[in-house]
């Protein structure tokens, strides 16, 4: 049962019940504001926004779906709409011209050193770079990381929030956490948690390429039903 | 499977998005494959390592008082603005909490029909089993539910390369609190009445893109393995009749109770149904005792 199981159709239910389970959500949708926005001003205004919008349309919230995630998808476009300064980045992403990111951002010997981290003293400073790696992700790719790894949404549920196809959520998350370790990558070669001599191990260009490929399971599992 | 593969759709695997066969294939390659693990274990660690890091940035009391304060003083509905009303499609239902699966594949189409029969079989028979049908039809029904697809070779595949078990030296509670969560039913795991069955590991495996339950016995030092799954899908009884004759399946009553087998490979599979589950056994014994440990098991 969810949120709204109760049965009843929305326009029947209190308006404190409503109020009650949306701000149930505040914390979840000031942190997201807040990394959308990076100004604690700016934040608040959004948040209030998309509360005072949820609270008008609470008649268009279909009852058993997912309130979280329907209060992430007004305040993504509110903020869309209102505080992004410009509509080039989106359009520099949904460029055809990227291709998959594959593996081969790095070894198995650097993933090893980085699965690891050298302890619990340097536990603050990694939490310090993914802060950074984090902003320096486009906006996009940036809902991506709060939504999944943070909010833990379903890739279904991110499709809607962010309004695109699944695959599409698939591609930006994976996208999206390539450049995330990317960063902490670079940032731990700095420190010499990583040596450098890793780099030069790191997958070569042709299998990046291959792994690149889009590799269907469907081709997959035709070969093995014909035995191969 | 090949590591493309796995590398590929690691992010699905992490996120538990890809549909319960994948999982199943992914975490075989994963048992042999050295590289996948790291690669794996890199990503989850990250994934915790982001989690814990861009966790803990909440809203000020004043902007929880402020808001609540608005809200309390706003108008409820305005029609004017009902244009712009973010829309939101039922897709997203809460049904019972479970993740909706993102499947990777598509079912080749051979297998499309015979499934959705032989999952409308185990429905029919745990209806029969409570009672409500004779016997003829609930023979016809498990007949046709494992004659008609290869079920019972994926039991028996379950048995010839176990995955290893996630409980370990279980007792009966443990299971069933393991299992609590993992699959869509209660997992009760069968008793034998002669003692010489020992439970002595469990783990969620799949059966035809479903949670199933698989649980390994040991019996006079042989190894057998029990797999309980259920599906809720229906269909006509009539439809499972189309697939009865010829299929290699035997159903006859041992103990008063209609067991199914099979001979698949090198294997027999036996099959028994209690309260809407299917239990099927197979192990490195012969088919007489199968039939007769499906016939005699107690789920309790």
């Amino acid at each position: 049962m969810g949120l709204f199981g109760l049965g009843k159709p929305p326009a029947q239910r209190g308006r404190d019940d409503f109020e009650r389970d949306a701000l149930a959500h505040l914390d979840s949708l000031y942190a997201m504001a807040m990394r959308l926005t990076r100004s604690p001003a700016d934040a608040d205004d959004l948040v209030q926004d998309t509360y005072l919008k949820a609270h008008r349309f609470s008649d268009h919230f279909e009852a058993g779906t997912n309130l979280k995630a329907w209060l992430f998808k007004i305040l993504t476009n509110t903020f869309i709409n209102k505080y992004r300064r410009s509509v080039r980045e989106r359009d520099v992403l949904e460029d055809a011209g990227h291709g998959p990111v594959g593996q081969g951002v790095m070894s198995h010997a650097a993933m090893r050193a980085l699965t690891d981290p050298v302890g619990a003293a340097l536990q603050p400073l990694v939490a310090a770079e993914i802060e950074r790696a984090l902003d320096t992700l486009p906006e996009d790719y940036r809902t991506m990381i709060l939504l999944a790894d943070v909010e833990e949404l379903s890739y279904k549920e991110i499709a809607e929030v962010v309004g695109c196809p699944i695959g599409t959520v698939m591609s930006r998350l994976h996208r999206a956490r390539k450049q995330m370790q990317t960063h902490l990558y670079e940032h731990a070669r700095h420190l010499g948690i990583v040596p450098d001599e890793l780099v030069a191990s790191a997958v070569s260009d042709e299998s990046a390429a291959s792994a690149n490929a889009p590799i269907a399971l469907d081709a997959y599992r035709e070969r093995r039903a014909k035995g191969a | 499977m090949d590591c493309r593969l796995f590398q590929r759709h690691v992010d699905a695997f992490l996120d538990a998005e890809v549909d319960p066969t994948t999982q199943i294939e992914f975490e075989r390659h994963l048992a042999a494959c050295a590289g996948c693990q790291e690669l794996l274990a890199f990503e989850r660690a990250t994934k915790r390592s982001t989690k814990l890091a861009l966790s803990g940035l909440t809203a000020s009391d004043a902007l929880r008082e402020r808001l609540a304060a608005r809200l309390a003083s706003e108008p409820r509905h305005s029609p004017s603005d009902a244009h712009a009303a973010p829309s939101f499609s039922s897709g997203l239902a809460q049904d019972d909490g479970r993740r909706p699966f993102f499947r990777i594949y598509t079912l080749p189409k051979r297998y499309a029909i015979p499934v959705a029969i032989a999952a409308a079989a185990a429905v029919i028979i745990g209806a029969v089993g409570r009672g409500a049908g004779n016997a003829t039809s609930e023979s016809d029904v498990m007949a046709a539910e494992a004659g008609s697809l290869p079920l019972f070779e994926e039991v028996a595949r379950l048995h010839s390369t176990p995955l290893p078990a996630d409980v370990s030296d279980p007792r009966d509670e443990q299971v069933v609190s393991y299992f609590r969560g993992k699959v869509e039913f209660p997992v009760r795991p069968a008793a034998f009445p002669n003692g010489n069955a020992k439970l002595v590991g469990a783990r969620v495996s799949n059966v035809r893109e479903r949670r199933a339950a698989a649980l390994y016995y040991e019996v006079r030092g042989r190894r057998m393995t029990v797999v309980v799954y259920s599906d809720p899908r229906m269909r006509s009884q009539a439809q499972t009749q189309v697939l009865l004759a010829g299929r290699g399946v035997m159903v006859e009553r041992v103990n008063g109770r209609p067991v199914a087998h099979r001979r698949v490979g090198g294997y027999t599979v036996s099959a028994m149904q209690y309260d809407g589950l299917t239990y099927a056994l197979t192990g490195d014994m012969d088919e007489r005792t199968l039939v007769r440990m499906a016939a005699t098991a107690q789920i309790h």
